[in-house]
């Protein structure tokens, strides 16, 4: 078997459901980002409040209580904002996904908060809610069946074939 | 003699359209060998009278271009042969792709092959039929 050093990007599979790897991925790099910048900007906020107090504070002193409300908060707001506005969050917009309707139309913000707050279902099921993503023909795990949504591929997979063409001219 | 006979009265009188009508015109080109005819005619020199920029200026392009459907005439442009076979996409490729971008593109798409691989081994496990997948949304497939 001889494996392709630069796979072609296949134009056609653009708004096709997205597969199980490609939403892990993303998954996997929104869940570093949300706890990275959660970290920055807390950082950046105790260094604030030091220099227009004087005092000293580190994450201790907020509660563990209010610390878990504040992170639930800010991982809420990770998620809902960018996809209420632009249909992807940041590791989408890397792995080249984004969420629409079932029907393929653009998702409100409405339904991307039912997404959001359903989400950790598909984790207290055992994992069984994402089940769906693996298995499924639409690849939709349980917090997509809650809201009506599917993810689909989104980038220009047009515009990487002419430039993997381009780039390959030469090997041809 | 003809001088005493009054040509142009006669003439007058003559009914030219009832001559032409008993001329045959077809037999009349059918005695006549075109080829020898334009075998003798020098194109060059015809061509050296015509005042060609004078013929352009008549022509209204515009309104022959407004004729042509761009769109048709592109469509059948085949735009991945005309990258991969000339320099073309190369030059474009230089100016505005940036390595950020073509790592992008090789991510996205193994991706995007990983997950065709571990759906082609989903379908063979749950002995789903080849060719059954639905694809995507019918709003977003239909689109494209």
């Amino acid at each position: 078997m001889t494996r392709r050093k630069n796979p072609e990007p296949e134009p056609s599979l653009t708004g096709h459901y997205a597969g199980p790897v490609t939403r892990l991925v993303s998954y996997a790099i929104d869940a570093f980002l949300v706890s990275a910048l959660f970290s920055i900007v807390t950082a950046g906020l105790f260094w604030l409040i030091e220099l227009v107090t004087g005092n000293n504070y580190d994450a201790s002193d907020v509660g563990g209580l209010l610390g878990g409300i504040l992170f639930l908060a800010w991982i809420f707001l990770y998620f809902w904002g960018p996809m209420a506005a632009w249909g992807r969050t940041l590791g989408m917009t890397i792995v080249g996904l984004e969420l629409v309707r079932r029907d393929g139309d653009r998702v409100g913000a409405g339904r991307v908060a039912i997404r959001v707050i359903t989400f950790p279902i598909s984790f207290l099921l055992l994992g069984l809610g994402f089940i769906g993503i693996l298995l499924g023909r639409e690849h939709r795990a349980l917090h997509d069946v809650f809201a009506g949504t599917t993810i689909v591929y989104a980038w220009d997979a047009r515009a990487a074939r002419l430039r993997f063409l381009a780039l390959n001219r030469t090997a041809r | 003699m003809l001088g005493i006979v009054p040509v142009d009265a006669v003439l007058r009188r003559v009914d030219v359209q009832a001559v032409l009508d008993r001329i045959d015109l077809q037999a009349l080109i059918d005695r006549v060998d075109l080829n020898e005819v334009l075998a003798n005619v020098d194109i060059d020199q015809l061509a050296a009278r015509l005042d060609l920029d004078a013929l352009i200026q008549r022509i209204d392009v515009n309104a022959i271009v407004d004729r042509v459907d761009i769109n048709a005439v592109v469509d059948r442009v085949d735009i991945e042969d005309l990258v991969a076979r000339t320099e073309i996409g190369r030059v474009i490729m230089s100016s505005t792709t940036s390595i950020a971008t073509r790592t992008l593109d090789a991510g996205r798409s193994t991706g995007v092959g990983l997950d065709q691989f571990v759906n082609r081994w989903v379908d063979r496990v749950l002995r789903r039929p080849r060719g059954t997948a639905s694809g995507g949304p019918a709003r977003l497939v239909a689109a494209r």
